[in-house]
This record gives structure tokens, sequence and C-alpha cells, in this order.
């Protein structure tokens, strides 16, 4: 019934396909925004608004050409909008005053647009104030799987974000997937040489970066995620507000291995979690 | 005879219904008051008030106590509603604790939360409680220095302390008397003069340490009030003392509330 952190990691929603007259392929979603309290750390609620009852949203899926149709109903308390990153038209960039602008609490709008570039990207809520209303939780990511696929691995979707739970303008918890230290309780289970991908995004609101460190392994980068060839071998990197990646990892080694945001501070507040390596990955 | 009981007897008819206005005087806007509450409590905006605001949470940290290897944090709910600890950060870092009695502190209610962390002495740690709703309550611990327990020796040293500083003085105060004895007029003028400003001086500080203070108690208990209340009976109660010298009762007044 609520929302579990692990879970979250390989939950990829991939819609409702049909077939265009055109021959392509249709992917349509449906994502409702509405208010809800959410356990940030154990005992500490937070009035979130969310995209479908979760912060962060749901992350969405689809192929690079196909026609992506997002059905968003506003059911909160507020007028929201999707802001997508990618390319599409203005009418679709869900910014208030272009197209339809912002949504009206109990009303609701089609985004239609063509899924492109490939890459890891982010779909936000645009309504001003714009800070209030990323950090309130409405963000999530959105994957363009390149039209050829990636190579098989395990998957996992990690957003960096963080809350302002006395609304000073400062974060009191700071996480991966919104629950402090939850990976740390429960870490995440991995095979040993088996390759591990992470589709890494960052929407940490009122702090200008946030980064993430793997002990005890070094990850091959792909930035955004919009080109097949590594630009990195490092086992730190650095992302600022709305930057993503891609990251591919094999851990030669079973055992638990720390990740965590390279920013103690962040570190300490809650953004930090295992991985558990073992030969059966369970 | 007849007519002087008769007049006795209207006599006492009308003392008892002067008597029963009195009382229906007395009781009328009561009764008109009770019925005014009910009325506000039953039909007024009160339910308004209930179901628009979300509840107001007020916790005071009344005393951080350094222990080695721990602090311990005493707190007050001074507000209107229950008040949950969720979560403990020392250094803005989360860290963990247990809290007696309950999580859950209710209205005027108290508790003590145990932090197990490595305290550097003489170095400033800052303490922050979040509640269940996320609010916070900050406390520093400006020097870090472990918290004195109340020992025999440490009762000790504060006992003579007191008689260095409140009674070995007054003595020597009064040895000074039989020189003072063939002073001049004006000097004597002078040095009670000095005295009294001394005095009145120590008063005014003291009550505006006594206000600081007050400050810091939860505000369901009226600090600058009880301050003043405090500082006014003991005035009433120390000026009637008659004979004792004009000066003494003005520290006596203004040292009572501490």
């Amino acid at each position: 019934m609520g929302y579990d952190p692990v879970a979250f990691l390989t939950s990829f929603e991939r819609g409702r396909t049909s077939r265009l007259a055109n021959g392509r392929v249709l992917r349509e979603f449906q994502v409702v925004a509405f208010d809800k309290e959410i356990e940030i750390a154990p005992g500490l609620f937070f009035p979130a608004w969310t995209f479908n009852g979760t912060v962060p949203g749901s992350t969405l899926r689809c192929q690079a050409g196909e026609r992506v149709r997002v059905k968003f109903i506003n059911a909160g308390s507020h007028p929201h909008t999707m802001h997508f990153h990618g390319v599409h038209p203005a009418e679709m960039d869900g910014v208030p005053g272009v197209g339809p602008g912002e949504i009206l609490p109990g009303k609701s709008f089609v985004y239609e647009f063509d899924a492109e570039p490939f890459g890891l990207h982010q779909y936000h809520c645009h309504t001003l104030p714009l800070k209030r209303h990323i950090h309130k939780g409405l963000y999530g990511a959105f994957i363009i799987d390149p039209p050829q696929g990636r190579p098989r691995a395990r998957e996992l979707v990690m957003v960096m974000n963080a809350f302002d739970t006395n609304f000073d303008g400062e974060n009191e918890v700071y996480a991966v997937n919104s629950v402090a230290f939850h990976y740390m309780r429960h870490p995440i289970k991995v095979r040993r040489h088996e390759l591990v991908r992470i589709y890494l995004v960052n929407m940490t609101e009122f702090d200008p970066i946030n980064s993430i460190h793997i002990h005890g392994n070094f990850f091959h980068v792909y930035r955004t995620g919009t080109r097949l060839q590594t630009s990195e071998f490092t086992d730190t990197i650095m992302l600022c507000q709305a930057e993503r990646a891609i990251l591919e990892v094999r851990f030669p080694y079973n055992g638990r291995y720390m990740f965590h945001a390279h920013q103690t501070e962040f570190t300490e507040l809650g953004w930090m979690g295992f991985f558990e390596v073992t030969d059966d990955g369970i | 005879m007849v007519s002087e009981r008769t007049s006795v007897v209207a006599a006492g008819r009308a003392a008892a219904s002067s008597r029963t206005r009195l009382w229906l005087y007395g009781l009328l806007p009561l009764l008109l008051l009770a019925l005014f509450v009910v009325f506000f409590l039953r039909f007024g905006p009160l339910g308004v008030f209930r179901a628009a605001f979300p509840p107001v949470e007020e916790l005071t940290i009344t005393r951080v106590a350094l222990r080695p290897g721990h602090f311990d944090v005493y707190v007050t709910n001074g507000g209107p509603s229950p008040v949950t600890i969720a979560q403990v950060l020392v250094d803005d870092a989360y860290w963990n604790f247990t809290i007696h009695p309950a999580p859950t502190i209710p209205r005027l209610g108290r508790a003590t939360i145990t932090i197990p962390y490595p305290w550097v002495e003489g170095e400033t740690h800052g303490i922050t409680l979040l509640s269940s709703s996320g609010i916070t309550f900050a406390h520093i611990v400006e020097v870090a220095a472990e918290s004195p327990q109340p020992t025999a020796q440490f009762l000790l040293t504060f006992t003579l302390l007191g008689v260095y500083v409140g009674i070995i003085p007054v003595f020597l105060g009064v040895l000074w008397f039989p020189f003072l004895r063939r002073l001049a007029r004006r000097w004597v003028h002078f040095f009670l003069s000095l005295t009294a400003g001394l005095l009145v001086f120590l008063g005014v500080d003291a009550l505006a340490e006594a206000l600081e203070s007050a400050g810091h108690v939860p505000a369901a208990f009226q600090g600058t009030a009880l301050v003043a209340v405090g500082f006014l009976a003991s005035s009433w109660r120390s000026s009637p003392q008659e004979g004792s010298p004009a000066g003494a009762s003005v520290p006596h007044a203004c040292w009572w509330p501490i």
C-alpha cells in the first residue's frame, strides 16, 4: 500500500502502447497530481505534493521515436504543470503562460510529443513559485531508451532529493528516493559481476549541487545518457539541479559497499545507503 | 408592642428581600456568563479555528546536560497540542536517541532525551529536535563541558562561596562602623548614597536577569508575569517591616523573584 523505496528502484511505468495509422508506436501515460503526506524518515512526515502519489513520481519510460501522450490530471490543491526535459513544441513545454499554461485544480491536459532525444531526462512541475512546487515533491525521472536498447543490466532509478520540513529554505532531510537512510536499513541487493545501471537524477532543491560516491568500486558515466560511449570512469560525480547521468558498474567482490553524497553534510542528513553484493543477488 | 413587633418583622422582611436582591445581583451576571460560554462553545466560531489551523507545536528545551559520552536534553511542551519527537540532529547529522517517558509529549508534559554523542570539550555543539511534522527545535551548547553533578563536594563549594560573598563582607562592613561614626555628616551621606546606589544597581540588574530567564520559560507558564508578581509580592512583603533600614528592603525586594 505505502511507498516502498526498494520497490521504487526498479519500478518503471511503461504506459499503454498502440499503433498509430502511420505505424509508429503511441505510448500513453496517465499522471495524477495530488496532495499526500509522506514519511521521509521514521516518524517524520512531510505534507507533499505528488505525481501519482509518490515522491519522486512514477518513472516514465519509453523508446526514442515513439509518440508519447501524457494525460495529466490535477487533483491537487494548487495549479500545477508537467514540464518535460526533452525536445518538444513550445505549447507542450508545461510552463505558465505558454500553451495551456497552468492546469488548475480539477482540470486536466494531454501533453503530446515525440520521444527525443534518447537518454535520461526528468519531468517536474513548473508552476510559480517554482522552488516550492519542486521541493514539495513534484518531479520524476523520464527515460527514453535508445532505439537499439542498452545492454541487459540490473537497472535502478535513483532520484537525489531533499526536504525542507520547517520551510526555512534549508533542507532537514536528504536522500535518494525520499526516505533518509532507507538503503542503510535495507541494502540494495546486487549480484557479483552483473552489470548494474543506475539512472541518477538530481532534483535537490535549495542546494546548488549534489553528488554520488560509491565505495570500493568505479563506474562508467554516461552524462544525460544521450551518448552510448562512456565519458568518464570514476567513483564520484557531481550534478547540479536537473542534471542527470547514467552510471554503469560491476561489483567484483562480495560484501557491503556504501554509497552516498560526497558532501558529508548531506550524507549525515540521510543521503547514504549500502549495496549488498552476493553471488546470487538475493 | 404590637406595632413594634410588626416593624421588626417588616424590617426583617426588608432585610431578607434586600439580601435576596444582593444574591440575585451577584449571581445573575455569573449565570449569564455561564450561559454565554455554553452558547459560545456550542455555536460559536471556535469550531472554525479548530478546523482551519494546523496544530501549533511549541517545545522548550529547558536544559541540556553534558555527561560523559552523551547529552541529556530536558524538554517541556508549553504549547496547546501534543508534540511527537521523530528525529534528533546533533551538529546537522541524524543521531540515535532514546526518549523518556514517551516520544509523544502531552501539553505541559515533560520528557528527557538521551543522545549518545562523542562531544568535544570546549567546542560548540548544536542540537536540533524534529517533531513528526518536521518542525525543528534547536539548542546551542556554546562551550561543551561536563555538567556538574550535585555531590557533597559541590554543595560544600557553593556553601563556602555563599560565606565569602554573603557573610564575610557584611561583618567587615560592620567593623567599619566605629570609623564611620567619627566622620562628618556629609561623608556619612556620601557612603549611604553610594551603598543605596549600589543596591539599586544590583536590584535592577537582578530584575533584568530575571526577565531574561523568563524568556526561556515555556510560554504557557507566563514567565514575565511570574517575575512581575514575584517582584511586587516581595516588595509588598518587605516594605511594612518597620525599623529595618530603608536600604535593606531594596535588595530584598529585588532578589526575591530570582
